[in-house]
């Protein structure tokens, strides 16, 4: 598939370089958007079809920097459809898998790189985020790594640009109080 | 400086004359008040929400720092596919001809009826007919059995029954008719197979690494082996034949 030049000033990847650049970061809304590793990369593969699709038939509008955009959007649907394929007796299933998990304390598929120099505040950081509500995280996600606006982050999420700033907020305070109260427990 | 240092700089500037005041002199003065006055001066405390938003900044910057997993490389390796497989997805596969079409609806329509099973030459084994004159492979046994049978009956009309009269009037009228033959050098006359019935036993498959579908069909006959002795008698034995017949089909 021949990439596709959005301007001059934007440099036209291929498209494993894209995904090597991007990749990551679409990828962790996956996971922040599901419950196993599998079904990250299942919505995330579909996603990316589509967005083939559309290109391949001239149907997208955009460079590539249009594509980030369109796959969080997409990344989220086929998320909601994936909710609603699985049964609700294997979600609760998961779900009682995942309370054992966060129980001991350690999580099978980690969102982040575990670097050396990584201190105690960021293990807490990364553990806070992932425990965070849906509607809180999935805003965060986008706005930290992925670079959106938040009107990007509305229309991917189907809510107002209000909505998006104030679940951005709540979501950083969330994480502040979580900080704070490991400090006040001398854990941090 | 104090508020008594500079109560007493007031009290200085009052007592001297305009004229005194060189415009150097003046420059210095205002300096020392400016400066008096920003010393008083208390600096405001920061408010919970200005605290909460440099804490948040705090975070923000504490979050970008932190890397998303990378794609593992198989991952990688199968995303890498979707342009090619999507140039696949939109290649249409050659459309059916109206005469395969037709051939499929008539198949379709006619799927009670039998299926004429196309083998060559050499797999058919062809039914046989009403009559067959065909040499019997073991016409011995059939000479066999035919000694035996004029045996048994010779003994069965020639031998007293205790329960009727001495002399059994049955046995002496049927000695009179039957003749014993004599079972020396019988030899084959003709032998006849009559078709009786065939039975469809469905498909069988073949042992082996490149099995075989067979259609298993199962035949009666009836074989009639005319004998023949010296004295050019003649004797009839007849005996039921099963066959299990395989024609090779074509199977999906």
């Amino acid at each position: 598939m021949s990439a596709v030049s959005l301007n001059s000033n934007t440099e036209t990847l291929g498209w494993r370089a894209w995904l090597e650049v991007h990749g990551s970061k679409l990828l962790l809304f996956a996971r922040q958007q599901t419950r196993s590793e599998q079904d990250a990369e299942d919505i995330f593969q579909e996603a990316l079809v589509k967005l083939a699709k559309k290109t391949a038939a001239g149907e997208f509008t955009g460079g590539q920097d249009a594509w980030i955009p369109y796959l969080y959007t997409q990344i989220r649907r086929e998320a909601i459809d994936l909710g609603r394929k699985v049964d609700r007796r294997d979600r609760r299933e998961q779900i009682v898998v995942e309370d054992q998990k966060s129980l001991q304390g350690t999580t099978s598929d980690p969102w982040f790189e575990s670097a050396s120099d990584m201190n105690e505040r960021a293990d807490i950081l990364k553990q806070a985020l992932q425990e965070l509500p849906d509607k809180f995280s999935e805003v965060v996600v986008m706005k930290i790594w992925g670079d959106q606006t938040f009107a990007d982050i509305g229309e991917a999420l189907d809510i107002s640009i209000n909505t998006a700033a104030s679940r951005y907020r709540y979501g950083l305070e969330a994480l502040r109080k979580r900080l704070a109260t490991q400090r006040s427990t001398g854990e941090l | 400086m104090n508020d008594q240092d500079l109560h007493n700089l007031e009290q200085e500037l009052r007592a001297m004359t305009p004229a005194a005041l060189t415009p150097e002199l003046l420059d210095q003065c205002e300096l020392q008040l400016f400066g008096a006055n920003l010393a008083a001066m208390r600096p405001a405390g920061l408010s919970t929400d200005q605290l909460d938003a440099c804490e948040h900044s705090v975070i923000e910057n504490e979050l970008h720092s932190l890397a998303p997993r990378a794609l593992e490389k198989s991952f990688l390796d199968q995303l890498e596919h979707i342009p090619a497989e999507v140039g696949l997805m939109e290649l249409e596969p050659q459309p059916l001809s109206n005469e395969f079409l037709d051939k499929l609806a008539d198949k379709l329509e006619n799927a009670d009826a039998p299926v004429a099973i196309e083998t060559t030459e050499e797999n058919v084994i062809p039914f046989p007919s009403a009559t067959q004159k065909s040499p019997a492979k073991n016409w011995k046994w059939y000479a066999s059995a035919a000694a035996v049978a004029c045996i048994g009956i010779f003994t069965g009309l020639t031998l007293t029954n205790p329960g009727t009269t001495n002399s059994p009037l049955a046995a002496n009228q049927a000695a009179d008719q039957f003749q014993p033959i004599s079972s020396d050098n019988l030899q084959n006359v003709s032998t006849e197979s009559t078709f009786l019935q065939a039975q469809d036993r469905g498909i069988v498959l073949s042992n082996g690494s490149n099995p075989t579908h067979y259609r298993a069909v199962r035949v009666i006959q009836m074989e009639t082996v005319t004998l023949k002795n010296d004295a050019g008698q003649t004797i009839q034995v007849q005996r039921p034949v099963e066959k299990t017949v395989l024609m090779p089909v074509e199977a999906d």
